[in-house]
């Protein structure tokens, strides 16, 4: 396990929220905007410690001062994306774990970025 | 018997056995199957992953199976009841050139091997999901029109030639039909709702950028999901058939007897299928305002079996009583009871602890509960301490051992609990924004599981530790409406959008997507543990149908 260490900080412009056009949902316009709630999103690759692509590997992000966690699986060549968490999440405070069936240690390391940029993410597993 | 079924059949329909496709004698011997075949087409061979679908003469039943790795498909013995059968494929991008009948006879298993052709037009076999992920535009573009999927399909919006500014009435006119509409059976709200300008606009400018009033073909390419593969084949699932095409089930649940029961969105009245005959039963709800538009969204049962019905704009709640199978009603205090008054939801579940009972006033954002002793209702606004900006929607509901509520607010992005005694809501926003938590139930552990409809994902809250758990579902624009956690620890899931039936096992991460064999809008789903394994319903709410969906293996 790894916590990512991110050091860039985050800018975010985030326009005021809109309102729906009517209540009770079914409006065009309804303020669920994606981009003004969000942070950044994570693109991660699984790799083997010789640089092999490991799909299937289950991932857990965790976010632990918001007591939350994400469960997903690494796609048939081995990536993974994480659409952004709310604004409030701190990305230093995310922690990205992988595994496998066969491999031991799991390690994710994340590349700062700045804005909404997708956080790189890479996680090591190495071969028991 | 089952020989004398078929025999009738063919008298009183005059369609005997006319394969038109190649149709083998009936094999003897090994009576595990009804009906097997291959599935083949010239560019693939073999094809995996493509759903068979064998609907019965009357048109009351059809069982559908998916072809396996070497292209074989086969009905387990017993799923068939005796008597002329169609037969019919899904298989995006392709077609089957014409559709075999097939007679399935005790003891006499038949075979038919379908070739299937490919076609050039794809888009009238896209499934809502595939046009959403089609479409230009960004993710909030798109998400405009997931709430249309409640009355039609993407595609209609797609085929259309409007201008923007042709959009711009149509919009006013979408917006004054009542959420329990259906191109079939449309409804108009007695209160006019008019659009905001500007976001109607924005909307017009968008939808005539992905329909086809720029020119008679779309400027973008068709996006295709891949077939059914491995486990996800393995799989049986029945449809019912109802008998009127505006019926439209919605809410449904399966009585220990076998029946299930299930709430009407635009009919007044509950319904009542026996799956083993196909038998519908309806009983009618009484109108509470004439004039206003019918039909009921939840339904759920009480602590001592009753169902209860939130009865939308006819402004209040139905108890119906199965012992007598009559209705009690309540109606929302005549104070609240505007021409916009809509209930959606109610849960009686923990009625035993307090004698009350929640439900939703949607026009106001709010929460109701009714006491039962005295017939009154209180109003309770949970967010009239928040900051305003968001459009709240207290949504789908459960309640725990001491009949606190909680609710998911479908406008915005929150688990709400409001406590039983003071009524004081807490407030949790899910990790992901805008995520429209919509429907769910809570375990024996009080943890709830939950749709994120906007945020392709499932959601698990625990009310002990306030703890909140999210999975991706695997298909973007998957809209998931409801979830549900079987007795062995799977979470189920499926929607408006995709025609596939997610299963999950929390505890890896992995799903299985479970393709149905048509255009499926689903809203609250049913799991029965009874069975090994458990058994998936729903209804169909656009096509007049109930589903079962079992897993084989």
């Amino acid at each position: 396990m790894a916590i990512i260490a991110l050091g860039a900080s985050l800018a975010l412009a985030i326009p005021s929220p809109m309102n729906a056009a009517w209540a009770g949902g079914g409006g065009f316009g309804a303020d669920d905007d994606d981009t003004a709630n969000a942070g950044p999103p994570f693109l991660g690759v699984v790799q083997d410690q010789d640089g092999e692509d490991v799909p299937d590997a289950k991932i857990d992000v965790t976010i632990a001062k918001m007591n939350s966690s994400l469960v997903l699986r690494s796609d048939t060549v081995g990536h993974f994306f994480v659409r952004g968490f709310d604004k409030s999440v701190d990305p230093k405070d995310v922690t990205i774990t992988c595994s496998k069936d066969g491999y031991a240690d799991s390690t994710a390391s994340a590349t700062p970025t700045v804005g909404n940029a997708p956080i790189q993410v890479i996680c090591i597993l190495k071969k028991k | 018997m089952r020989a004398l079924v078929a025999a009738l059949l063919v008298l009183l329909f005059g369609i005997a056995d006319a394969p038109a496709q190649k149709v083998a004698a009936p094999l003897v011997g090994n009576g595990a199957v009804d009906i097997a075949g291959t599935v083949t087409s010239g560019p693939e061979g073999r094809m995996e992953g493509v759903l068979v679908s064998a609907t019965r003469q009357d048109g009351a039943l059809t069982v559908t199976v998916v072809s396996d790795r070497q292209g074989r498909y086969d009905f387990p013995v017993d799923k068939l009841p005796p008597g002329l059968y169609r037969l019919s494929v899904r298989a995006t991008g392709y077609t089957l050139d014409s559709e075999p009948s097939v007679t399935v006879a005790p003891d006499r298993p038949a075979s038919a091997d379908l070739r299937l052709s490919p076609i050039s037009d794809i888009a009238p076999q896209l499934t809502n999901a595939e046009w959403l992920q089609s479409i230009p535009g960004s993710d909030n573009d798109k998400k405009t029109l997931l709430d249309c999927m409640s009355c039609h399909t993407i595609e209609r919006i797609v085929r259309s030639t409007h201008s923007a500014d042709e959009f711009m009435p149509l919009l006013t006119r979408m917006a004054n039909y009542a959420n329990n509409s259906t191109p079939l059976h449309p409804q108009l709200r007695v209160a006019k709702r008019t659009p905001k300008p500007d976001l109607a606009r924005a909307a017009a400018n968008y939808l005539a950028t992905i329909n086809l009033s720029a020119g008679p073909r779309w400027s973008y390419p068709l996006k295709v999901l891949p077939r059914p593969k491995g486990g996800a084949t393995h799989v049986i699932i029945t449809e019912y058939a109802l008998p009127r095409a505006t019926m439209a089930p919605h809410d449904l649940l399966r009585d220990k007897n076998g029946i299930v029961w299930f709430s009407e969105f635009g009919d007044q009245a509950l319904g009542a299928l026996d799956p083993a005959t196909g038998k519908v039963t309806e009983y009618p709800i009484p109108t509470l305002k004439p004039g206003f538009p019918t039909g009921t969204l939840a339904l759920e049962p009480d602590n001592k079996g009753s169902y209860w019905l939130a009865m939308m704009f006819q402004g209040g709640l139905a108890k119906f009583d199965i012992a007598t199978k009559t209705f009690r009603t309540f109606a929302i205090p005549a104070a609240l009871n505007s021409d916009a008054a809509q209930q959606s939801m109610v849960m009686p579940r923990s009625l035993g602890v307090d004698g009350k009972v929640w439900t939703n006033m949607v026009n106001r954002q709010s929460v109701m509960r009714l006491d039962l002793a005295t017939g009154a209702f209180e109003l309770i606004d949970p967010f009239s301490a928040s900051p305003p900006g968001p459009e709240h929607s207290p949504y789908g509901m459960v309640a725990d051992a001491r009949n606190d509520l909680y609710f998911m607010d479908f406008g915005d992005t929150n688990i709400v609990r409001i406590d039983a005694k003071t009524l004081a809501p807490t407030i949790y926003p899910t990790p992901t924004p805008a995520s429209r938590p919509r429907r769910g139930m809570i375990d024996a552990q009080g943890r709830i599981w939950f749709a994120e409809f906007a945020a392709d994902r499932i959601g698990m809250f625990d009310t002990r530790s306030a703890q909140f758990k999210e999975w991706p579902v695997p298909t973007p624009w998957t809209a998931p409406y409801d979830a549900a956690l079987d007795r062995t620890g799977k979470v189920w899931s499926a929607g408006m959008a995709s025609d596939r039936v997610v299963r999950l096992d929390p505890a890896t991460g992995h799903s299985v997507e479970y393709l149905l064999p048509h255009q499926t809008n689903i809203r609250r789903i049913f799991i029965d543990n009874s069975t090994t394994p458990p058994t998936f319903w729903a209804g169909n709410n656009h096509h007049a149908s109930i589903i079962k969906l079992e897993v084989l293996n």
